[in-house]
């Protein structure tokens, strides 16, 4: 059979295609302008539904490139903070918060308790981005250079406790808080203030964390191993109250780098008498006032008459070349207080009112009672020159029961580390 | 709607053929005062020819107005600027029929199903042959023995080189003479 000629083919193609259009019947099955017309309209609408996508996108990129951009003034500059980057970083979280926060405390606290940081041999470096939902975005960062390698761990296995509180009803200082170990704390706090909207404490807050984002390291040791003058840690009786109306129970607890957590007992005249003493920073004697009233023997106390805490503390001398380095983060107003001190410490001078530990280290729990209350008089740019050097760290906590969760117990990554709890003491009168 | 289709297409927005389709052009947009009334001039005289190229190229006279309709709609929103609407209008119509060939393909193959004789009166195997053929491939041999186009005219249509019609046609012509000849 010979093939068929392509111009036979052409013809007969043509031909079949001139038949099968001529079936076709020019009327249209639907009112055709009209149709035309509706899909014009609907392909607006898409077109403007994308645009709009379009231009959210764009500004978030846009956004994120003015802060990439603000965060340093050089590739250098980036490279160098930039490299110290975890190489795992757990999710970011993203908190909540409903539209009228009240006098609600959110708190939070990394849920991955079986999280593993690999921490690179070299400084790192965290940014933190929190969401608050139904309020104006804000984006806090909080960067820190963390130590030379021979310092930390290469791994630090553990809980990477996270904590973000915001309290915009309140005359405080909701922080932003991160402790990737125990011998490098961190916070930063964001810095809140009366009749500031939440737009006005990020921005004060991002610019001080850029601030310590691009600070090389040199400054960053100044700035952690010496107290500047702006703190003022002398004797105020402070009176501030504290807002405990809404509280039912309020519990007290110490606790401890070994994680253990001890209620303190307090009656209606307790007074807890601290001694702070570190080369640098007067010593003081301190009033926190709670508006406790204890029920007797018991961590679990009620709100009442206003319980004066006087605070006393002494640390020990400092050996700034050891590098070591603490914070003090203070969480809620008048509820939580936090003293964290680097591996670093010779204590010389057992406080006067205290019992003095086994090994001759100092109560630096009390320190940061004593400390923490002041917390209440110093703004947040004060507060992140409060760097404190010491041996050990310390929690004191002060929360109400009702949300005493495990996002406030401070449990000491030290363990994690194998560094032996250090021996503290409060003395109670 | 088959406005937006993802898949690479001819640009539309590009200068296309002025043959064919028929003449003469419309007076470019910006001359006509009353868009409406030249549009609807467009649709009338338009729309007959466009069905009946759609219908050879997607077989369905539902798809086929679907696909029309779609290709007015563009043409619409572009008419301002667009100095040959009717050539617009027409790879408008052959875009809007290749999607739903490549549709028709792919849901096709889904189902394992490779073929779909017409069931259609008057349905011959060439056009059994031509339906099975790939989209592009039938675009062009339908635009060259229907609509009469130069291969110039329907590498415009198609957002092909000339070079590659020669092919297109070549290859579908020796794919129907395979299928007739069997």
């Amino acid at each position: 059979m010979s093939p068929v000629p392509t111009d036979e083919l052409e013809r007969r193609l043509g031909s079949v295609l001139a038949e099968r259009a001529a079936t076709v019947t020019d009327a249209p099955t639907i009112d055709g302008r009209a149709d035309v017309r509706r899909r014009v309209a609907q392909r607006a609408r898409h077109r403007r539904a994308v645009r709009a996508v379009v231009v959210v996108v764009a500004l978030a990129l846009l956004a994120a490139g003015l802060g990439l951009a603000r965060r340093g003034d050089g590739a250098k500059h980036d490279e160098r903070v930039v490299s110290g980057v975890y190489t795992t970083v757990p999710p970011l979280p993203r908190l909540a918060l409903p539209s009228h926060v009240g006098s609600t405390d959110l708190n939070w606290l990394w849920p991955g308790t079986q999280e593993v940081l690999t921490l690179r041999p070299a400084k790192t470096y965290l940014r933190l981005d929190v969401v608050l939902s139904d309020l104006p975005l804000a984006t806090i960062r909080a960067g820190h250079v963390v130590g030379p390698v021979q310092s930390m761990p290469a791994v630090v296995q553990g809980h990477p406790a996270f904590s973000v509180t915001v309290r915009p009803c309140c005359e405080q200082f909701p922080a932003l808080y991160w402790k990737p170990d125990a011998h490098h704390v961190a916070g930063l706090h964001l810095d809140w203030r009366p009749g500031d909207t939440l737009a006005e404490a990020t921005q004060r807050t991002v610019t001080l964390a850029d601030q310590l984002v691009t600070m090389d390291e040199d400054a960053w040791w100044h700035l952690v191993s010496r107290p500047t003058a702006t703190v003022d840690f002398g004797p105020t009786g402070h009176t501030e109250k504290v807002p405990f109306a809404a509280l039912t129970d309020v519990a007290v607890r110490l606790g401890f780098p070994d994680g253990r957590s001890i209620p303190l007992d307090f009656d209606s005249s307790a007074e807890v008498q601290l001694v702070l003493d570190v080369p640098g920073y007067p010593t003081g004697t301190f009033h926190l006032r709670t508006g406790l009233t204890p029920l007797g023997n018991s961590s679990i106390v009620k709100p009442s008459d206003p319980m004066a805490v006087r605070v006393r503390g002494t640390l020990g001398e400092y050996q700034p070349t050891q590098k070591g380095f603490g914070s003090i983060v203070w969480l809620d107003h008048g509820l939580a207080v936090r003293l964290s001190f680097g591996p670093a410490i010779v204590p010389q001078t057992a406080g006067t009112t205290s019992t003095v530990a086994s090994h001759g280290r100092l109560p630096t729990e009390q320190a940061a009672l004593a400390v923490a209350n002041q917390l209440t008089t110093l703004s947040a740019s004060e507060w992140q020159s409060l760097w404190l050097p010491s041996a050990v760290r310390t929690d004191v906590v002060v929360l109400p029961a009702v949300r005493a969760t495990p996002c406030f117990d401070w449990a000491c990554p030290l363990q994690f580390l194998g560094v032996p709890a250090p021996h503290t003491t409060t003395t109670t009168r | 709607m088959m406005a937006g289709m993802g898949e690479p297409r001819v640009d539309e927005a590009r200068a296309v053929p002025s043959s064919g389709v028929g003449e003469p052009e419309p007076a470019p947009a910006a001359v006509v005062d009353d868009v409406d009334a030249a549009f609807d001039r467009l649709y009338e005289r338009e729309y007959a020819p466009m069905l009946r190229l759609a219908v050879l190229l997607v077989d369905s006279r539902e798809q086929a107005e679907e696909a029309v309709h779609d290709a007015f709609a563009r043409v619409y929103e572009r008419w301002t600027k667009l100095d040959r609407p009717g050539a617009y209008l027409r790879t408008c119509v052959v875009n809007r029929c290749r999607d739903v060939q490549r549709r028709r393909r792919f849901e096709r193959g889904r189902r394992a199903d490779t073929t779909e004789p017409s069931s259609e009166l008057g349905a011959d195997e060439l056009l059994d042959a031509l339906r099975q053929l790939p989209p592009k491939r039938r675009a062009a041999l339908v635009l060259r023995y229907y609509e009469d186009l130069s291969e110039a005219d329907i590498a415009d249509a198609l957002g092909v080189r000339p070079g590659t019609v020669k092919s297109l046609l070549s290859r579908g012509l020796d794919q129907l003479r395979e299928v007739i000849e069997r």
